[in-house]
């Protein structure tokens, strides 16, 4: 047993368990070998992924700014992955906020000075939030993240992983064709007892069985971007976006009045769209598009040792 | 004994991520196994407090499956940790967070190799009957490693009966994703992009001729199970079983094998369709589980009195 991934003369990969509370965060970290950079990057999916990501894209990419003097994590949040748990709330703080803290001071304690978040879709708008919580995060990479949805009060539903309402969710539970179901088949029911479970939790923040709640349920009017853009605004984190120019999240942005917040913070946001999909990384050429424009944050520079 | 934590084994020893979740009873075991260049991240799930009473190797699918069906295999290898079973999972080389392949993606020759690798890892901490789990792809798989390593049961969940047929099935996905997103596009079979470029993008997946190549012609052949317990997995929109599938079990029949099928009909909204919807919410992943455990269980149970 060898306990280590080793490419000679390049880097180094070890595997570790991370606590988040409650939590046990999977991770992998990749160190360039020979002297430690103090510059890091956190590398995150965005919630229905595993660290390596679609096609191995997330373990590419780490080994690759490792081979250039950085240390890379790759994790994945409680809840997804190798990691313990359930994901149920896909708000931006709560269990998801500790998930990034605990990673965080995991690249502190080996040295970290500077940590660059990159993040696909959700995992971009959960390193935005993270990046206003601490002084060490210089920038954010989003990968079409759906930045429109921070334009909306905390409360709103899509905010908050499209969950359908619970009249509606009572209204489907009255059909007939559930009804029979129920009447019929015991599996059906013991997974709707779970679900009914699930949904209690997550309205009265209550802990029933197994089902881990995480997170406030209250809303709020106050859109999170807000606060969010204000408090990157004035810690000077630089915020770099890439959109697949045929992606709904991007046309939704760019609707007229959808991000009027946005509008407010131009200074802290570069925008950069492509012409192809990069969304999920679901083609080869999405892969190679985001892989460029992650290399090129860091230039030709040589990290800060 | 502390029932939570996670810790990293300190220096001297092989680093190793280890996790004990005191909800579940279980412990978690991380690490790479095999030579540090050419390292395989293995991941064993141990119930907590006693020796196991069995063994499982759960291989995993390739390209898009692997990503798709993550969460399952993990969800499924702690079930069965918490009912006594010690289970391996592993990542083939050239995927996940594996050692990269010269050849790119994996070929049977590797994919026996790493299972071989994992197989060992297992072999440390129990020597009880083992069962050989394998979805889709990971048939084939299963079908050459049966005859080496003599299992006493074989879980087959939706296997690809040959190489052949998971290819089509991959081709056929690709294609419509690609007409989806370019739908001027004149999409590419994938015939013709290996022909083309020695490899093809499938659902954003590098296949490489070698792989192709190697697996298309390859099958699960009934004789691989002569005398052996296999438990076959449909899932499909339909209720009964496929005519493949039924010739199948006619043929596991004729070698001896006491092959049990499950159907699980893929119901997408039984109570509401929430967009986000944890694995552990889905209702056939959980009658799966509940399946594949308690025939895992009955399997020891019965080969260990």
């Amino acid at each position: 047993m060898t306990g280590t991934l080793v490419k000679a003369g390049g880097w180094r990969e070890t595997v570790h368990f991370i606590e988040a509370g409650r939590e046990h965060l999977f991770a992998v970290l990749t160190q360039a070998e020979g002297e430690s950079s103090e510059q890091a990057v956190l590398l995150l999916h965005a919630g229905p992924n595993f660290t390596a990501h679609r096609n191995g894209q997330w373990t590419r990419l780490a080994r690759e700014i490792a081979g250039r003097g950085r240390m890379v994590l790759r994790l994945d949040y409680h809840g997804s992955g190798d990691s313990s748990g359930v994901l149920l709330d896909r708000s931006l703080d709560s269990q998801t906020g500790r998930d990034l803290d605990a990673a965080l001071a995991f690249l502190r304690e080996r040295g970290a000075r500077k940590i660059i978040i990159v993040g696909t879709c959700w995992g971009g708008l959960v390193g935005l939030a993270a990046a206003a919580r601490v002084d060490d995060v210089p920038s954010v990479h989003l990968i079409s993240s759906p930045l429109h949805l921070l334009e909306r009060p905390v409360g709103d539903l899509k905010a908050r992983g499209q969950v359908a309402s619970n009249r509606a969710a009572l209204s489907r539970l009255l059909e007939p064709t559930v009804l029979r179901l129920l009447v019929r088949e015991s599996a059906y029911r013991r997974w709707l007892l779970r679900r009914a479970r699930g949904r209690i939790a997550r309205v009265w923040g209550v802990r029933t069985g197994p089902t881990k709640v995480t997170g406030p349920a209250g809303a709020s009017p106050v859109p999170p971007a807000a606060e969010l853009y204000a408090t990157l605004e004035s810690k000077g984190v630089r915020v770099h976006a890439l959109f697949g120019r045929p992606e709904p999240y991007y046309r939704e942005l760019t609707e007229p009045g959808a991000a009027p917040l946005l509008g407010r913070h131009t200074g802290i946001f570069e925008v950069e769209v492509a012409p192809i999909r990069v969304h999920g990384f679901t083609s080869l050429a999405a892969q190679e598009t985001v892989r460029q424009w992650v290399l090129r944050a860091f230039g030709n520079e040589e990290p800060a040792r | 004994m502390k029932l939570m934590g996670s810790k990293t084994q300190p220096a001297g020893s092989a680093h190793a991520a280890q996790r004990v979740d005191g909800e579940l009873r279980i412990q978690e075991r991380a690490t790479f196994s095999g030579t540090p260049t050419d390292a395989v991240l293995t991941l064993l799930h141990l119930p907590l407090g006693q020796r196991p009473a069995g063994r499982v190797l759960m291989c995993s699918s390739l390209y898009e499956d692997l990503q798709m069906h993550y969460r399952r295999d993990v969800l499924v290898a702690r079930d069965l940790a918490q009912k006594g079973i010690a289970v391996v999972r592993f990542h083939y080389r050239g995927t996940g967070n594996s050692a990269s392949l010269s050849s790119g993606s994996p070929v049977m020759s590797t994919m026996v190799a790493d299972a071989m690798t994992a197989l060992a890892v297992l072999a440390d901490h129990s020597d009880g009957p083992l069962i050989l789990y394998g979805g889709r792809a990971a048939s084939l798989l299963i079908s050459e490693l049966a005859p080496r390593v003599g299992p006493s049961g074989v879980i087959l969940v939706a296997p690809t009966l040959t190489g052949e047929d998971y290819f089509r099935g991959m081709s056929r996905a690709g294609t419509l994703a690609r007409l989806r997103d370019s739908p001027q596009g004149a999409p590419t079979s994938l015939r013709d992009q290996l022909a083309e470029q020695g490899s093809a993008d499938v659902l954003g997946n590098t296949v490489t001729a070698i792989s192709y190549e190697d697996l298309r012609p390859r099958r699960v052949e009934p004789t691989a199970f002569r005398g052996i317990a296999v438990l076959l997995v449909q899932r499909a929109r339909t209720q009964g079983l496929g005519r493949a599938y039924a010739a199948f079990v006619e043929q596991l029949a004729a070698v001896g094998s006491q092959a049990r099928t499950v159907l699980l009909e893929e119901r997408e909204a039984w109570f509401v369709p929430d967009q986000w919807e944890p694995e552990e919410d889905a209702p056939d992943i959980q009658l799966l589980r509940d399946e594949l455990v308690g025939w895992a269980v009955d399997i020891m149970r019965r080969r260990g009195s």
